[in-house]
Order: structure tokens, then C-alpha cells, then sequence
């Protein structure tokens, strides 16, 4: 398997769970093809930091878990996002927006 | 905050819950990876193990997992003492020394703490006790109080609004008979209302009431729980029940509950007190007041005061008199609150010693196990979780030695209060209860960190690659842990000597009290209190036949040198008496002076080989009928003649009934009965034959070397009247002047053995860095060796320092003595608190010892080979 790896700063990935979560309730797995789907392939998020992140963001209320279902009949955590990670998400984003426009700035790439 | 700690917790207990739900859900994430390697072409086995590569280390994710979650500072915290437990496990003589050292300190701080709280600190064992206050009405001139009277009592009573009530007692005393061997009790006469005034009743029969007292009736008493169960089998229908007491019956009304103690020598029955017009105005009260509760013991003692003063103003016009409020607590262990808090001083500078001491181990220890460290600190632990590493170590060292220390103070807890005089107040109540416990286990905590903060701090500020590359040994002793080493030897020695001036001062005191001149020889003379019953022996002449006979009985005696009889053998319970002069025209009762007085047989003054000074002895002439005579003191002598010898002069015993003027014939010295440090209160002595009473002393010189005179003196007696209790025992007066001086002996005793720990921990100190040092130097020494220096070089280059270390220790723990000792001047008899003897004996036997501990390292340090110094570098 190719293995370009992209370090991830932990407030990017937990701002990547949230966002991987907006389109409803999914489990671990399918948050980590989720996140290299958006990402178009190029980031790869490792498990040794998505459950530890899972976990943390739920204690921070930010996700909820339910055990349910998956589609192979197997029992999963289901996360989604709560009121307050909803909120969180849109307030990351745009601070996103403007770190990345100000490092843009700052590489000369705009 | 609180949330936060809770929800740590709950993570840290959810630990396996958390644990199980992450493990399925990995394994499910494994199952759906390999699932889609398949998808993408691979086979099965290949699949699963690329699922397993990609995902990594699956218990140090869980790790991280629980780590964000924030339950990493109670586990690892748990991992620092299962750490530190294991490093201490590993240096068993390490640990062993550092906690015996430390169990010591804390479990003499445990015991002594143990005393001062049961003695000065906790409460009375009544309600609200703090309202209880002894009301003391006191000479002004002298400071002595003296008892109130019931008149006075009554007022005060009927006037004073700050007291919810005020009561009072006396002591009294009775043969029990009937019941097995005929037993002398204690007792205490009291008001009726002593016992709501307390606060405390009876647990079986009831308190005192009305009509308790009333004439025709058996006159009831109260007894102790103790006495009930020792005498009386703690049988409930002894309630009810008539006893003989001095051969008198006495209705038992009620038992206290056995919390209602009163120690050695304390009341072991409680009666009423007599309603006697002729004694309305004697003093032979001791007043105990409730105050309301909104009453301040100040305003109170203004309230009284005012009450007294015109009460006197109008009655008997005094000025002489002053009044003193204490709370009972207070008025009860006033007397030993200096002693027992310069005792727990003196614990507590032990304690500090230990900690020095163990802190100066750990430092040594730190600068063996730096590489250690160093790695540790290479490997990524941060500064303070090392820190929190060692100091996790310190705190079960401390724990140890705190838990050791307590069973320490739980073995000889018994045997030191064995120690403890019998004068000690409130000794029956010292226990070791949760405040001690709590006491000790913070004095643990504390030391833990005491000791272990600074070598934990010195041991992380380290040079990594430095720490790493240097081998073993060199490895940075750096200028700033030796100065840290040498500065906890000055401290130790210093507070070594702080105690060892406080235990020779108190030694220096110790000595002069023993040294006093009691005026008598305590080691020959034995005593034992006598009472005749009034019905066998109801008017003077019976009483006077009965000493003539049983003093001749007894003088016959083999190993009897004299026998003598004493109304009041002036030990304690002095009974106090107005005394008229001739040529003083004072006729007012209260103008005149107090003395303490006792009629004596003739052989009483060769009995206690008394000294006279001038004048007669008593004869067998003076006699009822012959002229009225009497003896007095030198103390009478100075006080009231100080124009010339009180020969030929008058004087006389203002009793209730009785003012005869007797002519003085006599000068006797001084009899300091009560011990050494008495003060001399002025003592007049009258014939028994002129002034015989019901009670009184027998008093028994033996012959040189002769046992304890106690079967004889029964036979003796027994042959007279076998219904008068006599004593398996008589008590040597040397005993009660031990008993006297006890609480100086326990002081010094404890205080000697405190500061025999302080210069053996000292001197382990000293050693141990003296002999570290030389380990340390061991190259150098081997350098100056081998180009040319003698022994003797090497010798003062060593003791040089040592000496260096102990001098300035010596010099500023002389300093710190000079400032505290003063705080011993309550508790010292007969020397200053700045004695410059004690102080230089006891800085030179220091200073010995010091430099002996500093001369052993310093000698080995002479035969260092100089060749396998060097070879070793």
C-alpha cells in the first residue's frame, strides 16, 4: 500500500471526524474511508489516533456513541455529532479558513 | 475542579468498561479493513495481517485512548508508588534505616502528642464544659488561694446573675467496713446541686435531692463507677442499700457512669455536705460555677469580685482578698500545660533531626542513583514527574516509618504512662485517639515531603550528558548538593544541641531539687492514716487512751525507732487556720494570718528526726489540764515574730469553737513534707494531748535497714481495736516526695532519652557525610598521598572539615538555646535558663561526639592506598 504520509495536527483531525460525521451517524471504520474519501485519497488517518480522538471528543460531548448494527450484522459504535459539535465544527472551519489563508498568504501561493 | 477530579476517577474506574467497548470496536474496525483488502485482491491471511500492520500497537492506542481522556495523573501516580515501592523494595537497608529513623521522630511526636491532647487539649468530659470555671478566692499578698467559705458561697449564690450555678465540695475520707476487709475510701462532700452543675448523673438510683439531707435519716451517698465495680461487684441493688461507713450507716443512692473519673487519689464516693451554723464562716470550700452561656469568664470574675468586696465591706472589711476565675480544664492541668508543650517542643525538634538525617540519606542516595535519573530524563519524563517519582518514594518511606512509629507508640504507650507521675491530671484519660492519629498522619505527610522535596529537587537538576558520560562514582557530587549536605550537618548539630541544652538544663534542676533540705530524712520515716470511729471513741480522753496505749504498743515494736501520731501529716490538704498573736490586737478573723497546723504525739519531732532550733520538745506533761503550749516553725518564727524569738510569746488557733492562747515553746525547723519544691507555709504544732482528733497520721520511724514496719504496726493496732482498718502497706515519705517531684523526673527522663536520640542521630549524620565525602575524595586523597602528604595531613584535612561543619553548628544552636531556653524558666528549679556551665558542658560533649563521628571517616580516609586510589580512576 502506498504510504504518503500526511501528519495531522490533532486539532485538524478531530476538526475532520466532526466534518466526516455531518452527514449522519457512522462507525469508526467508516469514518477513517470517510476522511480519505473527502480528502480524495491523500489523507490517511491512522487508528492509533482516530479511536483515542473518538473517545476524547465524545467525553467532550462533542460526539455521541450508540451501539448499533452494522451492515454486516456486526455490533458497531455509531457516532454522530451533537449540538455542541455541530457548533464546534462551524467555529474550526472558519478558523481553518483563516490560518490556511493566512499560511497561503505567507507561502506566496494565492 | 471537582467535576473534573469526579470524572477522573470515573475513567480510572471505568478503566475495564472503557477497555472492553474499545477492544470490539478495534476488532470490529480490523474485521472491515481486512474485509476491503480482500475486496481489493488479497488473500485472506495477507489481508488480516496488512488490517493488523496499518492499525499498530493496539494496547498502547488504548493507552493514549484512556491518556486523553485524562485518567493519566491518578494512574500514574499509582505507578509512582508501585514504582517507588519496588526501588525501596530493592535497597532494603536503605529503607529499614530511613524508616526506623523517621518511625522514632513520629512515634514520639505520636506519643507526646497523644499526652497533650488527652491532658491540655481535649474537653472536659462533661456538657459544654467550656462554661465550667474553679472560682479561687486568693490571698493578695502572697498569691496562695485559700477555700471560700459557705457564707461567702451563699452569697454568691443568690447575687451573681453570670452563673447559671455554683457549687462547691470538700474532701473527705471514711472506713468502709462490712463489706470483705474493712477499706479507708476517699470522698468528696458536695453540694446537692454538684452533680446538675456538672452536668453528669448518676447511670443507676439518682442524683442528691431535697430532703437527702434531713435529720433522723441514713445520710446518702454516690459512688464512682469504680469503686462500685471494685468493691461492690457492680451489682444494681447495692442501690438502696445501707453501708457502714466509719461505722455509720450510709444509704447508696446512686452510681456515676464510669466516665465520670477522678484519678489517683480523686473522690471514690460523693456525700452531702453538712448544715453546720458553726462552721458558716470556716473556708474548707472548693467552688465550681456553670456560667450562662452567653457569660464571658471576665465579666463573671468582675460580677464575683464586686459581690465579694461589698460583702466585706459591709461584714468583714478586707482588702487582702483577691478572687480568680479559671476555666475547669485550666485550674485542672494549668499546673503541667508549660511541661507538656516544652515536651512536645522537644519532640518535635527529635523529629526534625530524623528528618534532616533522612534527607541527608536520600541525598546520597540520589547521587548514587543519578544515572538513573539522568536516564529516565533522556528517555522523555519530564522534571516534575521525576520530582513526583522521588517524592512518591519519600512519601512511603514516611509512611512506613509513620506506621511504625504509631505501633512504636502503641507498644510503649502503657510503660511511658507507667512513667508518668500519678500527679499528672487527667492521666486516666490519655489515650491515642482519632485527633492523634490524624496529628500523626499529618506529621507523616509532612515529613515525607519535608525530607524528600529538597533531595528530589537537587537529585532532577542534573546535566544529562554529563550525568550519563561520568562513570559511576565521580558522577557530580556538585558544589551545590555538597553545600546542601554540609548545611543539613550544621542543622542537625545545632538542633541536637538546642535539645541536649534543654535536657541539661532540666538535669542541672533536677539535681538542685534533690538536693533541697526537706528538714527531715524521707527514707526511714513510714506513714499511714488512722481513724477511730466516734462511736467507740466519742469524747477527747477516750481518743488521747487510745494513742497512749497504741503508741506504747507500737514503740515496743521490733524495728521501730520512734512512733508518733499527727492530726494532719502536712503533706497535701494542708488544713489552713487562722492564728491570733499576742500584742497584734487584730480581732478580725480575716485579717489574720493563715498557717497550717497539726497536734502531735511527744516522739512526733524525733520521729521525723526533726531539727529544733530553739526552745522544748512536747513532753508527756503537756497534758490536759497543764498549761495550753505550742511549737512552731521557723517559717511562723520569721513570718509573724520578726522582732525576736517567739519563746514565751502567744499565740492561738482560732477554731470555730475555740480561741485558747498557748504559749510557744518551741522552734522546730522547717518540715518541707510536700516536697522539695513546697513553698514553706508557716506550721504551728499543738499536743495531741491538749488537741486529739478522730483522724489523723501515724508516722513510724524505723530502725537503719529495717523492711517496711506495716505487719507490726498492724499487730500492733489490731491488739487494740481490730474494727480499725490498717494498711497491707505503709507508704514511705520518700515515695510521696518522689511522687512530688515526678513530674520533674518524667520531663527530664523523657527529655534525656529525646536528646540521647538527637546526638545518636547526629552523629550517624555527621558520619555519614563525612564518610561519603571521603568515598567521594577517595583519588585526591590518593594524589596527596603519593606526592608526599603524611597521615596526619590527611587526617586534618578531613577532621578539618567536620570540625568546620560541627563548630558552625555549635555556634548557632548555641544561639538558637540562648533564644528558646527561656521557655524552659516556668519548668526550672534553681538554675537559670542561660546557665553558661550547662551550656558549655553540653556544647563540649557535642562537640566530642561530633568529632568522633568525623574522626572514624577521617581515619580511614589515612589508609588509602594511594595505588589503588589511582588505579581505580
Amino acid at each position: 500500500m502506498a504510504k504518503e504520509k500526511t501528519d495531522l495536527l490533532q486539532g485538524t483531525l478531530d476538526m475532520l471526524i466532526l466534518k466526516a460525521l455531518q452527514r449522519g451517524a457512522i462507525h469508526g471504520f467508516g469514518i477513517s474511508i470517510e476522511i480519505r474519501r473527502m480528502s480524495q485519497e491523500l489523507l490517511k488517518v491512522e487508528q492509533g489516533s482516530l479511536y483515542p480522538a473518538l473517545y476524547r471528543l465524545e467525553e467532550q460531548g462533542l460526539i455521541r456513541a450508540e451501539w448499533g448494527v452494522s451492515d454486516n450484522n456486526r455490533k458497531a459504535r455509531f457516532y454522530t455529532l451533537t449540538a455542541a459539535g455541530r457548533k464546534q465544527l462551524t467555529v474550526e472551519t472558519s478558523n481553518w479558513e483563516q490560518v490556511s489563508l493566512a499560511i497561503n498568504h505567507v507561502l506566496g501561493v494565492t | 475542579m471537582a467535576s473534573s477530579v469526579l470524572s477522573r476517577l470515573r475513567a480510572f474506574l471505568a478503566k475495564n468498561e472503557l477497555d472492553r467497548s474499545m477492544s470490539e470496536e478495534m476488532a470490529l474496525h480490523l474485521e472491515l479493513q481486512t474485509e476491503a483488502n480482500i475486496g481489493a485482491g488479497m488473500t485472506r491471511d495477507e489481508a488480516r495481517y496488512a488490517a493488523l500492520r496499518e492499525f499498530g500497537h493496539v494496547e498502547g492506542i488504548k493507552e493514549r485512548a484512556r491518556d486523553q481522556r485524562g485518567v493519566s495523573l491518578l494512574e500514574q501516580l499509582a505507578q509512582d508508588f508501585r514504582y517507588g515501592a519496588r526501588q525501596l523494595r530493592k535497597a532494603p537497608g536503605f529503607t529499614l534505616i530511613a524508616a526506623l529513623t523517621l518511625a522514632v521522630g513520629i512515634g514520639a511526636t505520636t506519643a507526646i502528642f497523644s499526652i497533650v491532647n488527652s491532658v491540655a487539649l481535649r474537653p472536659l468530659a462533661y456538657p459544654e464544659s467550656g462554661r465550667l470555671v474553679a472560682i479561687q478566692e486568693v490571698v493578695a499578698a502572697t498569691g496562695r488561694d485559700i477555700p471560700t467559705s459557705p457564707a461567702m458561697l451563699l452569697t454568691w449564690q443568690k447575687q451573681a446573675s453570670d452563673f447559671q450555678s455554683l457549687t462547691a465540695s470538700c474532701v473527705t475520707g471514711g472506713n468502709l467496713t462490712g463489706v470483705g476487709a474493712p477499706v479507708r475510701l476517699f470522698g468528696n462532700s458536695v453540694a446537692p446541686n454538684y452533680f446538675t452543675t456538672l452536668d453528669v448523673l448518676p447511670i443507676v438510683g439518682r442524683n442528691f435531692r431535697a430532703g437527702d439531707s434531713e435529720e433522723g435519716k441514713a445520710p446518702a451517698i454516690i459512688l464512682t463507677y469504680e469503686l462500685w465495680a471494685t468493691q461492690f461487684e457492680a451489682k444494681p441493688e447495692v442501690v438502696g442499700r445501707t453501708i457502714l461507713l466509719n461505722n455509720e450507716p450510709r444509704t447508696v443512692i446512686g452510681v456515676m457512669p464510669p466516665k465520670f473519673k477522678s484519678g489517683a487519689g480523686g473522690p471514690q464516693y460523693y456525700d452531702l455536705l453538712v448544715r453546720n451554723r458553726a462552721i458558716f464562716g470556716a473556708r474548707y470550700l472548693t467552688i465550681i460555677g456553670r456560667l450562662k452561656s452567653a457569660a464571658t469568664v471576665e465579666h463573671a470574675a468582675g460580677q464575683l469580685s464586686a459581690i465579694s468586696e461589698h460583702t466585706q465591706q459591709v461584714f468583714l472589711p478586707n482588702d487582702d482578698l483577691g478572687l480568680k476565675i479559671t476555666p475547669l480544664l485550666e485550674s485542672k492541668v494549668g499546673g503541667v500545660k508549660p511541661l507538656l508543650f516544652v515536651l512536645l517542643g522537644a519532640v518535635g525538634f527529635l523529629l526534625l533531626i530524623a528528618c534532616v538525617n533522612v534527607a541527608n540519606l536520600l541525598l546520597a542516595r540520589a547521587a548514587s542513583r543519578q544515572k538513573e535519573i539522568a536516564l529516565r530524563v533522556a528517555l522523555g519524563a519530564s522534571r516534575s514527574r521525576v520530582v513526583r517519582q522521588l517524592l512518591a518514594e519519600s512519601l512511603l518511606t514516611a509512611a512506613i516509618g509513620g506506621v511504625l512509629g504509631v505501633l512504636l507508640t502503641y507498644a510503649t504507650m502503657a510503660a511511658l504512662l507507667g512513667l508518668a507521675p500519678l500527679s499528672l491530671p487527667r492521666l486516666e484519660e490519655v489515650r491515642i485517639d482519632g485527633l492523634a492519629l490524624a496529628f500523626t498522619s499529618a506529621v507523616t505527610l509532612l515529613t515525607g515531603l519535608g525530607f524528600g522535596l529538597v533531595p528530589a529537587l537537587q537529585a532532577t537538576r542534573l546535566d544529562l550528558t554529563a550525568a550519563l558520560k561520568e562513570g559511576g562514582r565521580g558522577a557530580g557530587d556538585g558544589r551545590g548538593r555538597r553545600r546542601l549536605r554540609h548545611s543539613l550537618v550544621v542543622a542537625e548539630v545545632s538542633l541536637a544541641l538546642v535539645l541536649l541544652v534543654g535536657a541539661g538544663l532540666l538535669a542541672r534542676s533536677f539535681s538542685q531539687i534533690q538536693r533541697t533540705d526537706l528538714g527531715y530524712d524521707p527514707t526511714i520515716v513510714y506513714v499511714s492514716r488512722v481513724s477511730l470511729l466516734l462511736r467507740q471513741y466519742p469524747d477527747d480522753p477516750a481518743r488521747i487512751a487510745f494513742a497512749d496505749r497504741a503508741l506504747a504498743q507500737l514503740s515496743s515494736q521490733p524495728g521501730i525507732e520512734a512512733a508518733a501520731f499527727a492530726t494532719a501529716f502536712p503533706h497535701h490538704q494542708n488544713p489552713a487556720i487562722h492564728l491570733a498573736i499576742d500584742r497584734h490586737p487584730e480581732t478580725d478573723l480575716m485579717k489574720m494570718p493563715v498557717v497550717s497546723f497539726s497536734s502531735v504525739t511527744p516522739d512526733f519531732f524525733r520521729a521525723m528526726s526533726n531539727r529544733r532550733v530553739a526552745g522544748r520538745w512536747f513532753t508527756a506533761g503537756d497534758r490536759a489540764g497543764s498549761p495550753p503550749v505550742a511549737i512552731v516553725s521557723e517559717e511562723t518564727a520569721r513570718q509573724f515574730f520578726p522582732e525576736g524569738s517567739p519563746i514565751g510569746r502567744r499565740v492561738a488557733i482560732v477554731w470555730p469553737n475555740e480561741r485558747e492562747w498557748r504559749e510557744i515553746v518551741g522552734v522546730v525547723a522547717d518540715l518541707k513534707t510536700a516536697g522539695p519544691t513546697q513553698t514553706s507555709l508557716p506550721q504551728v504544732y499543738l499536743p495531741f494531748a491538749q488537741k486529739p482528733g478522730m483522724q489523723f497520721m501515724m508516722v513510724i520511724q524505723v530502725k537503719p535497714d529495717a523492711p517496711n514496719p506495716a505487719p507490726q504496726v498492724t499487730a500492733a493496732i489490731q491488739k487494740i481495736d481490730p474494727d480499725i482498718p490498717v494498711p497491707r502497706k505503709m507508704v514511705c515519705i520518700a515515695e510521696y516526695v518522689a511522687n512530688s517531684v515526678a513530674i520533674h523526673r518524667f520531663t527530664l527522663f523523657l527529655f534525656s532519652v529525646f536528646s540521647g536520640f538527637a546526638l545518636l542521630l547526629a552523629a550517624i549524620g555527621i558520619y555519614g557525610v563525612m564518610a561519603y565525602s571521603v568515598t567521594q575524595r577517595t583519588g585526591e586523597i590518593g594524589i596527596r598521598i603519593a606526592l608526599g602528604a603524611q597521615r596526619a595531613d590527611i587526617m586534618r584535612l578531613v577532621v578539618g572539615q567536620g570540625g568546620r561543619l560541627i563548630l558552625w553548628g555549635i555556634l548557632l544552636g548555641l544561639a538558637a538555646a540562648v533564644s528558646t531556653s527561656h521557655l524552659l524558666g516556668a519548668v526550672l528549679v534553681g538554675v537559670a535558663p542561660h546557665d553558661p556551665t550547662t551550656l558549655l558542658v553540653v556544647a563540649a560533649i557535642l562537640g566530642s561526639v561530633a568529632f568522633l563521628a568525623s574522626w572514624l571517616p577521617a581515619r580511614r580516609a589515612t589508609q588509602v592506598d594511594p595505588m589503588v586510589a589511582l588505579r581505580a580512576e
